[in-house]
């Protein structure tokens, strides 16, 4: 792989972790990533040292305003009168909707929601996530062992997490818990694990582009 | 949490160990700890979310909101794993994202029993950034080049994306991108920041 496209791939994912720390991604992309430090803790250390960093600029960068005159005394009296209100997560690591466990963030956002596969072309089905916020696409992709993706660029950005099985392009091999960001340059064939095929969460802020005689198939997959 | 088997009566916090006060507001619903909390916070928490453009009504409100929360979840709160200023960064940030920029945020759930710890990496170390380690990492963040320094803060204070912020200024969406991994590598770079990220 030349080493412009590496350090791309690396700035993109690095980005996109910084960009969940600062609080700027909408629903669709925090939910991948919120999956994805589920099962990375380097991924989780990233995303601390940066929100470190926005820590330091309240602590440094923000000069204080003050602050109108009842609040300390609203927020006191709050306290006294509103009981604290715990939160209750019950979704677990559910199996069904996919057969194997999923992360939290990832369980809670299908829970109830059985996964009717649509198939996509021979080989790849998907399944788009009912999410409220629709400024990007979540969706499940489902491959069957050993296929071969046709040759597809990205619109825009593209991240694609491993939830189960591996498949590899020109870039790497890729399994479980791995989470890779492209973008419109990386024009990359995708091959699933011949052995388990592969389920990957993938978030597009735009619809994937397939090129070369492919690209006839490319009306069929709007979201 | 911290040393928490280890204390009987009242937590002994001073100076600025915000650290401490807010083990205080979780373990002994102490007010004084909290006001002090208060006093530092909010008004930077509102300076905050005004540099996002936010009224300074809304900022007022939205920094009273944190403050509650930051009473509400100080049991949640870990002096091991975050900072104060960085765990109430959070807060701060996620109110932003429900009421100004009103999207859903997903967030890893602590308790989740699919965590993987990975073994390789070296073990955390034994406590958070107290509130000296916070300043030398701003020093060490002044020291950005300003390029860097600059989409740092339009993507902390502005709250804009990246694909935004190269819309507005004309610079290649990779290049916002790769300055932003140097911005870290740099900060990573920097001895004293090294000791206290390890």
């Amino acid at each position: 792989m030349s080493t412009d496209l590496k350090q791309s791939m690396q700035s993109g994912y690095e980005a996109l972790l910084f960009g969940y720390a600062a609080g700027n991604l909408d629903e669709a992309q925090s939910l991948v990533v919120a999956t994805h430090l589920t099962f990375s803790e380097k991924a989780r250390r990233i995303v601390k040292q940066c929100e470190d960093m926005g820590g330091a600029l309240i602590e440094t960068q923000c000069e204080p305003v003050s602050m109108c005159d009842s609040a300390l005394n609203n927020v006191l009296s709050r306290i006294e009168n509103e009981t604290k209100c715990a939160e209750h997560k019950h979704a677990c690591c559910q199996k069904e909707a996919l057969g194997f466990e999923i992360p939290k963030p990832l369980a809670e956002t299908v829970t109830g929601e059985p996964i009717k596969w649509k198939s996509l072309f021979p080989g790849m089905k998907a399944y788009d996530l009912p999410l409220s916020c629709n400024k990007s696409v979540a969706r499940f992709m489902k491959a069957d062992p050993g296929h071969v993706s046709p040759h597809h660029s990205h619109g825009g950005m593209e991240i694609t997490l491993v939830l189960d099985g591996a498949f590899s392009d020109e870039t790497g091999l890729y399994h479980r818990g791995d989470l890779i960001v492209t973008d419109e340059d990386c024009d990359h064939t995708p091959k699933a694990c011949p052995k388990n095929g592969c389920i990957c969460l993938v978030v597009s802020s735009e619809p994937i582009k397939l090129t070369g005689i492919a690209s006839l198939l490319n009306p069929f997959l709007k979201p | 949490m911290a040393q928490k088997h280890l204390r009987d009566g009242p937590i002994d916090y001073s100076g600025d160990d915000f650290n401490t006060m807010i083990c205080a507001v979780a373990e002994n619903e102490d007010k004084d700890a909290f006001i002090a909390l208060f006093e530092h916070f909010a008004p930077r928490i509102k300076s905050f979310l005004m540099k996002g453009g936010a009224s300074p009504e809304l900022a007022d409100e939205l920094a009273q909101e944190t403050m509650l929360t930051i009473w509400n979840k100080a049991g949640s709160y870990n002096p091991q794993q975050a900072a104060a200023s960085t765990w109430i960064f959070t807060i701060a940030r996620n109110k932003r994202i429900d009421a100004i920029r009103k999207s859903k945020r997903h967030d890893i759930d602590a308790t989740d029993p699919m965590i993987l710890a990975d073994e390789s990496s070296p073990s955390p170390r034994q406590s958070a950034l107290q509130t000296e380690e916070t300043k030398i990492l701003a020093q060490a963040m002044e020291t950005l080049p300003e390029e860097q320094a600059e989409l740092v803060k339009k993507s902390f204070f502005e709250d804009k994306s990246h694909a935004e912020i190269a819309a507005e200024t004309g610079i290649p969406l990779g290049t916002v991108k790769s300055r932003i991994r140097l911005a870290l590598e740099r900060l990573r770079g920097d001895d004293k920041i090294q000791d206290i990220w390890q």
